[in-house]
């Protein structure tokens, strides 16, 4: 029987996300199914690529696209930095650089302060931490958080924070001194690739570059990511 | 790829209740799971399709002949002969009047087009039931579906308090 009820609640439309809420308020059994892990990968499938929500101004305020009220309405003062894979990343730069990855359909915010101190100018991303992981059903999973730096006499550094550890390490502690104008806002680049490690230099683009599993390719800071699976990415300050 | 215009290979269901029905392979192919009985020679007489009775067979097999592809080329590129755009019109309208059951013999429906995993039925008979939730309260969805609410009364307004913009 429950299958059944679950056959029909993903006919849900993912563009009226009011409607699964109502749809939840019917009876304690369609919230379970709602609520579930299979249900929300199996709608996932079953509706391909989803709707856009809304967007988080750079001032982390969201403005919804659709009808959605999220349960959090972002982080008015912070910095949207980045979004991927259902979670938003903001940051707020200080003596060091406090970070809030927050899930803004459920309110749930998980809050970083990074090691590094005294940074001029900082890139940031979020991305998921499971293994092999297509996204249909990892809310509330474990992240990493990729975050490239530059001082005030423009050295890079790049850092690579798990929530699962609840611990920064540092992948370019020294940095990588390329004369580049303090003021250049490194980008957190994030591809597909295998599990890599280096740091590289292109011409005129300096790079320092990081790869780890389970990542996908840069995204724009939008509330339900993108959905590619794969794993690489790369902190980039662009020269002359 | 062979088609077959003469001398079509019939296959005869069986319902729990005892009646048979004779149809064409390939509108009984139209049904995933008969599709794999065929294809792995598990159907050489009749097939006895359990857990749906005669009446909701019957109007099963009357979809499946309305939906089964024309030209004879199962599973192959369509045919030029009718415009694709009012062969997929005439479709619709014809759902639109098969679909207009009770209650009871649209979940019969979806049960069956489950079990014999009719993609088409089930999206229709699925979203009949999806329109009623998205258009009425969850009073009238509660009654309409004969849904038991087994929420207590402060639970639900919780829920609608924390959500109140989806109840607007």
């Amino acid at each position: 029987m429950d299958e059944l009820v679950e056959e029909v609640l993903l006919r849900l439309p993912p563009d009226d996300p009011a409607s699964l809420f109502r749809a939840s308020a019917v009876c304690k059994p369609w919230r379970i199914i709602l609520a579930g892990p299979r249900f929300r990968r199996r709608y996932r499938e079953f509706h391909g690529t989803p709707p856009i929500l809304g967007l988080f101004q750079q001032g982390g305020r969201f403005v919804p696209a659709s009808a959605l009220v999220p349960a959090h309405p972002g982080l008015p003062s912070w910095v949207a930095m980045d979004c991927r894979h259902g979670r938003a990343l903001f940051a707020h730069l200080g003596i060091t650089l406090e970070l809030v990855v927050l899930d803004p359909v459920t309110g749930h915010q998980h809050r970083v302060t990074s090691s590094y101190h005294y940074p001029v100018t900082v890139g940031a991303a979020v991305l998921c931490a499971a293994q092999g992981c297509d996204h249909h059903g990892c809310q509330g999973g474990h992240f990493h958080l990729a975050f490239v730096s530059t001082d005030q006499v423009g050295t890079i550094s790049a850092w690579l924070y798990s929530s699962e550890t609840a611990e920064w390490s540092a992948l370019l502690q020294h940095g990588l001194h390329c004369g580049v104008p303090t003021w250049y806002t490194p980008h957190i680049n994030v591809q597909e690739a295998d599990r890599r490690q280096g740091v590289s230099h292109d011409g005129g683009r300096r790079h320092a570059g990081i790869c780890c599993r389970g990542g996908c390719r840069k995204s724009n800071p939008l509330v339900n990511g993108d959905r590619t699976r794969g794993s690489h990415w790369m902190g980039e300050t662009q020269g002359n | 790829m062979a088609t077959r215009e003469a001398g079509k290979k019939m296959i005869m269901l069986k319902s729990p209740d005892g009646m048979e029905f004779e149809v064409e392979e390939a509108v009984a192919m139209e049904s995933q799971t008969i599709r794999k009985m065929i294809e792995d020679d598990c159907a050489d007489t009749a097939i006895l399709i359990p857990n749906i009775n005669s009446k909701i067979l019957s109007r099963v097999i009357e979809y499946c002949n309305k939906h089964v592809p024309t030209t004879g080329a199962t599973g192959a590129a369509a045919s030029d002969t009718v415009a694709p755009a009012a062969l997929a019109e005439d479709l619709k309208i014809w759902d639109a009047e098969f679909i207009k059951v009770n209650r009871a013999t649209r979940f019969n429906l979806i049960q069956a087009a489950s079990y014999l995993n009719i993609k088409g039925l089930l999206d229709l008979t699925s979203q009949t039931t999806i329109d009623t939730i998205s258009d009425n309260s969850l009073e009238e969805i509660r009654s309409f579906l004969s849904t038991k609410n087994d929420y207590l009364p402060e639970e639900e307004q919780t829920i609608r308090r924390e959500n109140q913009w989806a109840f607007q």
